[in-house]
């Protein structure tokens, strides 16, 4: 994938080799180790010379622009620890994913790198971000979004000795979630030997402010140059943003955020009433916790982490960017914090009033970036507001990544709306291209469905997705709420190993289930990258979805929520991506 | 051995050398030339066949200005009490070079183990203790293990010293076993830290260690772990010298294309004797012991006894070698170090060089004194971040005062012992 980001399969040619007398905070970007530095250093490396390029001041709109301070363990450091610890054979068993994070925790990185990872730690007192950069994300042209762990660290204990255990401990944590079930399912799914494999991590300052006891960005932004979902009068490249407030965990695990088109931020989003606006928007935020960490647990990707209420914050200055209160006895939003009111996580002040020239900075820097890679792209950002001593407000740039767009011409027909040959339409689909494959539908059964049970319906059907994957065939999924979300009020709490053989999916509505699906989320661009069509259906499609034809089909196998059926015949799928319509035709009606 | 040799003579030599440097006053030089404490006992031992033979054994310490003494007991036939008292000294230094809180002292016993039984070695053990317990101890004098001395022999005398103090005292010594008070990574200290200090000297020489190679004299503890980390940092070694006990004499093992240490490995024995029929088999070439000094290298690691490069061995080393590492205690005379410094063959001096087992011994005690263990990476963090930071110190101050790396080394270690006798108002 990051061949077109210029790195594939090369060492690193940006920056510097880690020193000790130059210490972490000297360098912008350094390195450990040899080999590879993997797909997401890769795209950090670009972005840099990208950076250096465009903005050598380091500034856009008097906001500083730059990647946070980094230190990339090269894929060298992985294969040592792997092979110096003889931990192949436990990573490669069935095991559960908590022994082998002990067994990897317990291990060591020797004398080739405790040194330099003891040293690393010192003079630095910020919060640390773990992440891994896939190699095979370079080689196999495979997305890996959320396949593996992150970590953050608090970083903020007295003892050194304590700010170092936690670093190394999250390091090695982050190397076995390569071998976690989630991660060797999707090397199972790709056809791939997850042996093959080898992982570089970035160490990374957590770009944020510190609030009491809590850390986190102001704003936590995923922007994209291409919007698959684009409304009637914006083009797909005019692009999407999802903002959130705390750390971007709340966009990439698919909770609810903010979406908006760049070019158009002051465009209100789609929601009918200020209730489903109210209902829709982030009441959540993830944290790092500066406080005392009651629980020890070094495999817990949350250890240092906290998921807090935004109505729980004291001091609600700090959302004076990002958010409206909403007068109740009028039944309206008022921008900005106002007493007396609820806070609503709309940014406006940023969008409406650019308190903050967030969206100057994320349009100038996406045409660069494009520009430079000429491809349809993906940014990770965090936004931290400065300090009395450094006053400029930041734009952290946490990642870059390329994305899939299909290129091939669809022709829709016309058709009648509710034509007997059409199981459903919809106006708001994802992906391009027709697929004709299909011979089995899997639905979540709208007459069992209760929202308490979201867990068990994603077991259900992981579990048929398993017979699917033994069989090589492909399925229609049809089901309520966010696919792919981990929020199991949210919809449907399935990771992409778990629905992998799924070509096509169907979001569709039930009153109990109305959720937009996040163009942020880990879950999403897997999804794009794997050229999966996936049917937006709203509350007048749906009245046309033929669930009678559905149920009359041969049923193989069924559980309480979840039911599996083979049709007579293939189903037709048409999707123009550039119109963002699509059709699914009953067994092939439509030639 | 060249019986003529004096190790604590060569000890003082280098003293009064650098007492000179310092201009050190006459008190001082009194206090430091000579150990403090001496014990010198009888250890009579009921052999296995019904015989009782008495073996003699010793306990110098030298100075605990800076903390209690710490320092090695050697089982060794040749073992003579002028070298334990200079080891004792150069344990001072060592200690005081890395900046720990200990003081030296230096230990052994007359005797071979290779001719003893497991339970004539324990007799010894726990005879050694009986004479010593009142003067050894966590706050007095924390013995390790050194010259054919291991893990089981520290248990043997530890249970001797709680059995007479009547308390546990788990840092009363040093290198025990892990699980019964022993450190992590202890075994790997000593080879890993000479290597600490090499990468640190080629990283300051700018030479790529992925295009070095080295030659070792010595296959015991430390040269196998100093071969596995210089291996794994990219460096080739091309010669490992041991001693064959069965023949009596060392033997170099040479592979032109680099020794291949896993391999090496599977045919020693317990005292890091290669099998020499079994190495030919592998390709390698079996030369004389001495051999290990010729070769073309850029790296020379000699790690097994004193007295190894003398005023007649130092022409014998190639052109080729940029460093000397000292793995072993004192294996350099002061007349082959003028011909080294005149050659600009840079030194890492053995006190500074080899301190990894000391730093990793005092790790191991204070982990004893709290009860509490740390990881594995706890450990080798802690030790590569004291070794690193020792050597820079002592090559800092050799490149300010354009001084001889063991001289820098051997002024920053005798100045802190002398500040921390004066200090105590002893001089």
């Amino acid at each position: 994938m990051s061949a077109l980001l210029g790195n594939k399969g090369k060492t690193m040619k940006i920056g510097k080799k880690f020193e000790r007398e130059t210490s972490f905070f000297n360098n912008d970007f350094t390195y450990l180790g040899t080999g590879l530095p993997g797909g997401k250093a890769s795209g950090l490396a670009k972005t840099q010379e990208i950076l250096s390029k465009y903005f050598p001041d380091g500034q856009i709109a008097g906001m500083q622009v730059n990647i946070p301070h980094t230190t990339v363990l090269l894929s060298s450091v992985f294969e040592d620890f792997m092979k110096n610890n003889d931990l192949y054979n436990i990573a490669l068993s069935d095991t559960s994913n908590e022994d082998i994070a002990h067994s990897f925790v317990s291990a060591s990185f020797g004398g080739l790198y405790a040194g330099d990872l003891y040293s690393l730690i010192e003079n630095i007192t910020k919060p640390l971000a773990i992440r891994s950069s896939s190699i095979c994300e370079d080689s196999l042209h495979e997305p890996f979004a959320g396949v593996y762990e992150t970590k953050m660290v608090a970083n903020n204990q007295s003892d050194r000795t304590e700010k170092y255990n936690a670093l190394i401990n999250a390091i090695k944590y982050v190397y076995a979630s390569l071998f976690f079930q989630q991660s060797k399912n999707y090397f199972r799914t790709i056809n791939r030997d997850v042996r093959e494999e080898k992982m570089a991590v970035i160490i990374q300052e957590v770009v944020g402010d510190q609030h009491g006891d809590f850390f986190h960005p102001v704003i936590s932004g995923v922007l994209k140059s291409y919007n698959f979902y684009p409304s009637d009068k914006i083009e797909p490249e005019a692009g999407f943003a999802a903002l959130a407030y705390g750390l971007g965990k709340t966009i990439v695990d698919g909770s609810n955020c903010w979406s908006y088109c760049p070019y158009y931020p002051r465009t209100p989003q789609p929601f009918n009433n200020i209730k489903d606006l109210l209902n829709n928007t982030q009441k959540e935020y993830w944290t790092i916790n500066l406080g005392t960490i009651n629980h020890y647990n070094p495999v817990a990707e949350t250890e240092y982490l906290i998921h807090d209420s935004i109505f729980d914050i004291l001091d609600r200055s700090i959302l004076k960017h990002v958010c409206s209160t909403y007068d109740h006895s009028n039944d309206r939003l008022i921008m900005g914090i106002h007493s007396g009111g609820a806070p609503v996580l709309d940014f406006a002040p940023i969008l409406r009033a650019e308190t903050l020239p967030l969206n100057r900075v994320i349009t100038e820097i996406m045409q660069a970036c494009e520009t430079e890679t000429n491809s349809k792209l993906e940014i990770e950002f965090a936004i931290s507001l400065g300090t009395e001593k450094d006053p400029l407000p930041r734009f952290g740039f946490l990642q870059l990544r390329p994305i899939n767009i299909s290129n091939e011409m669809v022709d829709l027909p016309e058709i009648e709306k509710n034509s007997d040959e059409l199981l459903l339409s919809s106006q708001n689909v994802m992906g391009n291209g027709i697929c004709t494959e299909i011979f089995d539908i899997i639905f979540i059964r709208p007459e069992t469905f209760d929202i308490h049970h979201t867990a068990q319906i994603a077991a259900d059907i992981a579990e048929l997705n398993e017979i699917f994957y033994s069989n090589k065939r492909k399925y229609l999924l049809i089901g309520f709420g966010r696919w792919g979300t981990s929020d199991p009020w949210c919809g449907i709490p399935v990771q992409w190993p778990q629905i992998s053989n799924a070509k096509a999916i169907v979001e569709t509505v039930l009153p109990s289930m109305k959720a937009d699906f996040s163009q942020g989320a880990h879950f999403f661009h897997n999804m794009t990258a794997h050229n999966v069509l996936y049917f937006s259906v709203d509350d007048d499609e749906a009245k046309d979805l033929d669930w009678n034809w559905i149920q009359e089909q041969k049923t193989i196998n069924e559980t309480k929520f979840v039911k599996h059926v083979r049709l007579q015949g293939n189903l037709q799928i048409l999707v123009d991506g550039r119109q963002s319509k699509g059709f699914i035709f009953k067994h092939g009606a439509k030639k | 051995m060249d019986k003529s040799f004096n190790a604590f003579k060569m000890a003082q030599t280098q003293f009064d050398a650098i007492a000179d440097k310092l201009n050190m006053n006459e008190a001082s030089r009194e206090l430091l030339r000579n150990p403090m404490r001496e014990y010198h006992f009888n250890i009579p031992v009921k052999m296995d066949d019904g015989n009782s033979k008495v073996f003699r054994g010793f306990r110098i310490q030298h100075n605990d200005a800076l903390g209690p003494c710490k320092g090695g007991i050697r089982f060794h036939p040749q073992e003579t009490v002028d070298t334990v008292r200079a080891l004792s000294m150069w344990m001072t230094w060592k200690t005081s070079v890395v900046d720990i809180p200990l003081g030296g002292g230096k230990g052994g016993v007359i005797c071979d183990p290779h001719n003893l039984s497991a339970r004539e070695q324990e007799q010894i053990c726990r005879g050694w203790v009986r004479q010593l317990h009142q003067n050894v101890g966590p706050l007095r004098d924390i013995p390790a293990p050194d010259v054919m001395t291991n893990g089981q022999h520290m248990l043997w005398m530890l249970d001797e010293y709680e059995t007479l103090t009547g308390a546990k005292y788990p840092g009363m010594i040093t290198g025990k076993p892990v699980g019964m008070g022993g450190s992590l990574a202890r075994t790997e200290a000593t080879g890993y830290g000479v290597i600490f200090t090499v990468r640190e000297a080629l990283r300051e020489m700018k030479i790529n260690i992925e295009n070095t190679s080295a030659s070792f004299q010595g296959f015991g503890n430390v040269s196998q772990y100093a071969i596995e980390l210089y291996t794994q940092l990219g460096g080739k070694v091309l010669c490992v010298s041991c001693w064959d006990q069965k023949d009596q004499k060392s033997y170099a093992f040479y592979k032109k294309d680099g020794i291949v240490l896993a391999d090496l490995l599977k045919i020693t024995d317990r005292f890091g004797g290669i099998d020499k029929v079994k190495a030919l088999e592998l390709g390698y070439e079996v030369l004389p012991g001495d051999k290990w000094i010729e070769v073309e290298c850029d790296i020379l690691v000699p790690s097994a006894l004193e007295n190894q490069i003398t005023a007649e061995t130092v022409n014998k080393i190639s052109k080729k070698v940029k460093l000397i590492a000292e793995g072993a205690n004192g294996p350099t005379t002061p007349e082959a170090d003028i011909v080294l410094k005149e050659r600009n063959i840079f030194m890492i001096p053995d006190f500074l060089c080899n301190a990894g087992g000391v730093t990793c011994s005092y790790f191991e005690q204070v982990q004893c004194n709290m009860n509490y263990f740390w990881s594995k990476d706890e450990v080798l963090g802690k030790l590569d971040y004291k070794m690193t930071t020792a050597y820079h110190k002592v090559s800092k101050l050799a490149r300010e005062k354009k001084l001889y790396m063991r001289d820098a080394a051997y002024m920053i270690s005798v100045d802190r012992v002398v500040r921390a006798s004066v200090a105590r108002g002893w001089i």
